[in-house]
């Protein structure tokens, strides 16, 4: 009994720890950065979109991201919590709930957040198999999404950059892949790409300085 | 029946103020300027100018700007040509839309779109003076020493979600566009300055072809 006792206590011990250690992980791992202006384009339901997309870290911690066109309409506006997104505008033609979706989860797994399980949150290191299939060259993370599938991160080894994301399901089959290279002078990524491998939904984005 | 007076009054009164800008006061005799308006724009035929774009965005402290050329030419053919920071090209042409930018190419029929086909119809009345046959905008007339401004309120729902109003300065001697003001609704706004125009220079179709 007193054996029952002591594994219970000692199992509840590991599980608070972990969620703590779980989550300080991750706001470790989030790109941490002012603002960051990008010119972008995106293919979604046959259409082609290009314009100027803007992250910017507000006074509460969360991330506004607005994507305008070159005339200065407002194509989206999304905030990205730690652990949900919230749209405040998005134009008529792509204000459907499945491009929503997609695109949150997308700019979600950029920006590490908005878009996971913030209560069963897992932090580790994944095995030597998953990085030879998926190509990862240093350390790996993974995340699970509040909507189905899992998200891995290979980084470098420092994890300060992460050069490949991957989006897959049960399967461990990839349905986003996210590639991004990274430049000496930003946090963000200099470039970034998002390939959806089911259906014909593409983000191209080349951080770019255009200012007074 | 006193009380809804004052309700009109106090409704005309307060659309003034909003649409007013400080340094500009209503034009009085409106017909006359309509007239004059029209009368300017039916003897251009053509214009190439230099533009340049500045966005504030109340999310960024610093200003984006963009340089590039804007030609239009009579009734209904638009360029515009982004050169600076980046190159993007989009050509207006009756009813058809080509943009293009560094990845492709895209064609539209703007009366599919109702964003382009708004875009486009008030480009082309700024240039061909019949801003207020556009029945998307409600449109007063203000001046100053040396400039007409309209602004333009938009009464349907489609523009009230893209902009709170657009402005349009007009130079006075000529009755030219100089500047285009779209501002959206969280205050944003885009700001176009033409400069170098030069009037009713022949142009080749070609320059506004969409294909």
């Amino acid at each position: 009994m007193l054996f029952l006792v002591r594994n219970s206590l000692f199992g509840c011990l590991l599980f608070f720890c972990s969620s703590v250690f779980a989550q300080a992980t991750l706001v470790e791992l989030q790109p941490k950065f002012e603002s960051v202006k990008y010119r972008a384009s995106i293919d979604v339901l046959n259409k082609h979109l290009s314009g100027i997309l803007i992250f910017k870290t507000q006074e509460d911690s969360s991330i506004r991201s607005v994507f305008i066109n070159e005339m200065g309409v407002t194509f989206f506006d999304i905030t990205f919590y730690q652990d949900r997104y919230i749209y405040s505008s998005i134009m008529e033609s792509m204000d459907k709930k499945a491009v929503k979706i997609s695109l949150a989860k997308d700019l979600g797994m950029i920006l590490m957040r908005g878009i996971y399980i913030v209560e069963s949150r897992k932090f580790k290191e994944k095995g030597n198999k998953d990085k030879q299939v998926l190509g990862c060259k240093s350390n790996t993370f993974t995340f699970k999404l509040k909507r189905k599938g899992t998200v891995m991160y290979c980084a470098n080894q420092h994890s300060t950059e992460f050069p490949l994301i991957y989006n897959y399901g049960k399967k461990e089959k990839s349905v986003i892949t996210i590639s991004q290279n990274y430049s000496a002078e930003s946090i963000l990524p200099d470039s970034i790409f998002v390939e959806h491998h089911k259906v014909h939904f593409t983000i191209s984005l080349k951080q770019f300085h255009a200012t007074e | 029946m006193k009380s809804v007076y004052y309700f009109i009054f106090a409704l005309f009164f307060s659309f003034q103020l909003h649409a007013q800008v400080a340094g500009y006061l209503p034009v009085k005799d409106i017909t006359s300027f309509k007239e004059k308006f029209s009368a300017a724009s039916q003897k251009i035929n053509s214009i190439e100018s230099d533009f340049s774009q500045t966005k504030n965005l109340a999310m960024l402290k610093e200003k984006m700007i963009s340089k590039g050329k804007f030609y239009y030419k009579r009734a209904n053919k638009v360029r515009i040509e982004y050169t600076k920071p980046y190159s993007y090209l989009m050509v207006l042409n009756n009813n058809d839309m080509k943009v293009k930018d560094e990845h492709k190419t895209s064609n539209y029929n703007t009366r599919s779109n109702k964003m382009m086909q708004s875009i486009n119809s008030i480009m082309l009345d700024c240039m061909r003076g019949t801003v207020y046959n556009n029945k998307e905008f409600l449109t007063s007339v203000f001046e100053s020493n040396k400039e007409y401004l309209l602004v333009m309120m938009p009464s349907t729902s489609v523009m009230k979600k893209m902009f709170s109003k657009i402005e349009v300065y007009l130079d006075k001697s000529d009755y030219n566009v100089v500047r285009l003001n779209m501002i959206e609704n969280g205050g944003d706004n885009s700001m176009m300055s033409f400069t170098n125009r030069t009037m009713n220079k022949i142009m080749d179709d070609a320059l506004f072809s969409t294909k």
